[in-house]
């Protein structure tokens, strides 16, 4: 991805382009350089878990609960004398894990369909566009929660959920831009000089339009990490005894009179993840924005 | 209006929830242990040895007749189950929209109008922050604040009498509130700040007229429109979060009425709170595209 | 401080320089521009798009894009200078400046009716009762020539063609009672006919209520029909002026004469047009000397060097061209 841009004229009478490429806006902006130090810190606190963790995320140690922070445990224990770092590094992986691994159907789904109904429009469209709306006509976490009830708690659970749901929001940004697109002087000319509407759709259009849902997916990311933790708090997320950011804020919600670090450490953990990816997120859309 | 075909797509889409249920949701709600007899019995009274579009009739035919069914745990119609619940919930929603409109339209407007400058940076800051916040988070650490620790608002529970229910309904709602803060106050901002730019503003300062009447006749009555539907659709959103709110704070709504529907695996109960929701959601926007018509001439049916 | 001159000029524009931030540097899309139109005249200041007179006219009325300033100069309108304090340039009772947008239904509030933008100024400037400001506003209506008033003073904008809208534009920057009329490519996006219309619109107004008008345009043909004086705006600059019938037909600027060239004329429709060479500089990063080199056939070392200003090149003409004497093309029909 690149943009040009004219800064002058050489003595030949020729005009001097820069191109700015991707990674030279990247460095420009703000907003893109924090959010993407931030989520990759975490990112790689987590993937370093093992080795950072000192203490298994499930060995009980009866003799400390609910400790606040020590020289043994650096966030305290829990109410089962499980270590809280050791919880909140492997609850961070497993729900980031989910999180990240949940969105990738309903991004290639959503903008897979997008693509289709904005290039064919007609009947299809409509159809697929009502169904779109009465998704949407459920609040959100109503609908997921409803799901997860019906089709039970757990990953698969969680997996299906999102799969039916999350791609609505990809299918009309990518069908907007795919028709706005379809409508463009430089399409015609492309179909007219006989490339098949397949390669028109692949190679021409959908570079254009992705970048709106590429921005989307990390605010969506954020959204389904918030979502899986949710329904932990509910019980009705991954099952124990996967730890889980939600599952610990729940069972240490019974003790808030006594110790809130249970309650607060997973809490700022998760604040932490989800502003960088948000940041990210905002940065992707200053970059990918067309000059 | 388009408010039609998705009224059918809920009804049908709540219908089917039930048959999502891998296996037999008989058999799911009795448990493993249950006798093939008990089984039996609850199939037919749920109408699930009928074939598919008889069931789909029945149900219809209920929800003429505002019959949602009953209950399999309470024993009791699903209706009643509601209605005794939903003025609560109800009233959370009424007051968490109160409170994010009194918090976000101040706060879109002094980011719109200073823009790039310091108290634009903050309030867009402060609302990235929020966006990584989770509700269920932010209702614990309200209540440790405010009621563990300032003991201003009780903890949990909603009280008794009117007073009193309102009392405890602050906390719930102010959290719901914040919950959809960060995204109503970006969104809130932008169509302010299009308003601001527009060139219709830039004719009206030129006529000479004071700023607050440019302000007040201009801006605002042009901003109110896109206001009103983003609005509408947070408040969507914000009915959703009031679910796992009424968790936290321990508040006998329909929130609480569905997730332990989900433990008692009381699915007529689960599937006549969706629809509810669904309707309420439906009824927000349908409001919101009147008051829209009502401000926006160019929207109107000739 | 305020210049007294015997005949006072209706608007009289001194070294205006503008300053924006785009994409983290600082641009000047306007630099050094001055000029002055009397009463009663007709001023068409063409150019490219993005060479900087749209931005002019904004600077002078105080209604710059957030974070643009006017960085020097100042606007005297009749003898008066205008503070450049956003507050009060152009505004207040004293505004005498009005200014017609390119887009009328971006340019009009979408939610008032047609006559209650066009009463506002009347009602609330001007200090008119609500029956006057109506009355006043009925008579605007019929002055820019709409047929039936009365139905159409509730009319909202969207609900009128595109000739109408721009009349009422028109009407709406007439009723706070200027002296002076900023246009900014007001018949752009209308049709032919249309923009014919409202050219002869302006020009009565001109005569009969003895506005000053600036039309800022980049079309050559609109200019010639409705001014009498030309400046050629280049790259934030003055580069030329004069009348238009004298620029027109021997232009002092390589540029001018490059706009010229690459007009369509109809009354020659066999000559092939020629477009000038290279493209508009990017702003941030303009060459040194004259702006205009890097794409000119008269260029010489000396053109990359120095400063050019605009000098007089005869009567009432001035060039911003160091070989502005080497322009003797003879006389070009108009």
């Amino acid at each position: 991805m690149s943009a040009e841009a004219v800064i002058g004229v050489d003595d030949a009478g020729e005009s001097i382009v820069a191109r700015s490429s991707f990674w030279s806006r990247a460095r420009r902006s703000p907003t893109f350089l924090v959010g993407g130090s931030l989520t990759s810190l975490i990112l790689l606190i987590l993937f370093l878990a093992p080795v950072l963790a000192r203490h298994n995320p499930d060995t009980l140690n009866l003799t400390s609960l609910l400790s606040g922070p020590t020289s043994q445990h650096w966030l305290g224990t829990d109410d089962l004398g499980r270590d809280e770092w050791a919880r909140v590094l492997y609850g961070g992986r497993t729900d980031i894990e989910v999180g990240v691994v949940t969105v990738l159907f309903p991004l290639i789904f959503g903008v897979a369909i997008g693509t289709f109904i904005g290039y064919v429009g007609g009947v299809v469209d409509t159809i697929v566009m009502r169904v779109v709306d009465v998704v949407l006509a459920f609040p959100f976490y109503v609908l997921i929660i409803a799901l997860v009830a019906f089709i039970g708690a757990g990953v698969h659970g969680i997996f299906l959920a999102f799969g039916l749901t999350d791609w609505v929001v990809y299918a009309r940004l990518t069908r907007s831009s795919t028709i706005v697109a379809r409508h463009q002087d430089w399409v015609a000319a492309a179909v007219n000089g006989g490339v098949p509407r397949w390669r028109v759709l692949l190679r021409h259009i959908i570079p254009n339009t992705i970048s709106q849902s590429l921005v989307y997916v990390m605010s969506d990311i954020v959204l389904v990490i918030l979502a899986v933790v949710t329904l932990g708090y509910l019980g009705l997320g991954l099952q124990p005894p996967s730890p889980d950011w939600g599952a610990m804020i729940g069972e240490g919600q019974a003790y808030i009179f006594t110790n809130q670090w249970q309650v607060l450490i997973p809490g700022i953990a998760l604040l932490l993840t989800g502003t960088g990816f948000s940041l990210l997120g905002d940065g992707l859309a200053d970059v990918l924005r067309p000059q | 209006m388009s408010a039609i075909p998705v009224l059918a797509g809920v009804i049908i889409v709540t219908f089917l929830l039930l048959r999502l249920v891998p296996g037999n949701p008989a058999r799911e709600v009795l448990g493993i242990h249950a006798s093939p007899r008990a089984v039996d019995a609850l199939t037919r009274q749920l109408g699930l040895d009928q074939p598919i579009w008889r069931q789909f009739w029945r149900y219809l035919d209920g929800l003429f007749h505002a019959n949602l069914g009953d209950s399999i745990y309470y024993h009791s119609p699903v209706v009643s189950l509601i209605a005794t619940r939903i003025g609560l919930t109800g009233a959370l929603v009424a007051l968490a929209s109160a409170f994010s409109v009194i918090i976000t339209v101040p706060l879109a407007a002094l980011a719109a109008t200073h823009q790039n400058r310091p108290s634009d940076h903050a309030v867009r800051a402060v609302s990235l922050f929020g966006l990584g916040m989770p509700t269920f988070w932010l209702g614990i650490v309200l209540g440790i604040i405010f009621g563990l620790r300032l003991h201003w608002f009780p903890v949990g529970g909603q009280g008794s009498g009117f007073w009193g229910t309102l009392h405890a309904l602050i906390l719930p709602a102010l959290c719901a509130a914040l919950a959809i803060a960060p995204v109503l106050i970006r969104s809130l901002r932008v169509g302010m700040l299009d308003v601001l730019g527009a060139d219709y503003i830039a004719t009206a300062r030129a006529k000479g007229l004071r700023r607050w009447r440019v302000t007040l006749v201009h801006v605002v009555r042009n901003a109110l429109i896109p206001s009103v539907t983003l609005l509408a659709v947070n408040i969507a959103y914000l009915i959703g979060g009031t679910v796992v709110i009424e968790q936290v704070f321990d508040l006998n709504g329909l929130g609480t009425l569905m997730l332990n529907s989900i433990g008692n695996r009381d699915f007529p109960v689960i599937q006549g709170v969706t629809l509810v929701y669904a309707l309420a959601v439906i009824v927000v926007i349908l409001i919101s595209d009147l008051v829209t018509a009502r401000l926006d001439p160019r929207v109107r049916l000739r | 401080m305020s210049v007294v001159s015997a005949a006072v000029s209706a608007l009289a524009v001194e070294d205006l320089s503008v300053e924006l931030p785009r994409d983290g540097t600082t641009i000047r899309p306007v630099n050094g521009v001055s000029f002055t139109v009397e009463r009663g005249r007709s001023l068409a200041i063409v150019g490219e798009s993005g060479s900087g007179k749209s931005v002019t006219l904004r600077a002078i009325l105080g209604l710059l894009p957030k974070g643009g300033r006017v960085t020097s100069g100042h606007v005297a309108v009749e003898g008066r200078t205008l503070k450049e304090s956003r507050r009060n340039l152009g505004r207040g009772r004293d505004a005498h400046l009005s200014i017609v947008f390119q887009d009328p239904l971006a340019a009009l509030n979408p939610v008032l009716t047609v006559g209650a933008q066009i009463a506002e100024a009347p009602r609330f400037v001007l200090g008119l009762t609500r029956r006057a400001a109506r009355d006043r506003a009925l008579e605007l209506l019929r002055l820019v020539g709409i047929p039936d008033p009365v139905r159409r003073y509730d009319a909202y904008p969207h609900e009128l063609s595109g000739g109408l809208r721009q009349r009422v534009m028109i009407a709406v920057a007439l009723s706070s009672e200027p002296k002076v009329l900023l246009c900014d490519e007001p018949t752009t996006s209308l049709d032919v006919t249309i923009q014919a219309q409202v050219l002869a619109l302006l020009s009565d107004l001109r005569r009969d209520e003895g506005l000053a008008l600036v039309f800022v345009t980049h079309d050559l043909g609109v200019a010639a029909e409705v001014a009498e004086d030309l400046a050629v705006m280049y790259a934030g600059r003055l580069v030329e002026t004069g009348p238009v019938s004298e620029v027109l037909s021997s232009p002092k600027h390589p540029y001018t004469f490059g706009l010229l060239e690459s007009a369509i004329d109809v009354d020659t429709p066999d000559r092939i047009p020629l477009a000038i060479p290279g493209s508009l500089p990017d702003l941030s990063q303009l060459p040194k000397g004259c702006a205009f080199h890097p794409r000119c056939f008269l260029a010489t070392p000396e053109c990359t060097t120095t400063d050019v200003e605009l000098r007089s090149v005869g009567e009432g003409r001035a060039s911003a061209c160091l070989h502005a004497d080497q322009l003797t093309i003879g006389t070009r029909r108009s």
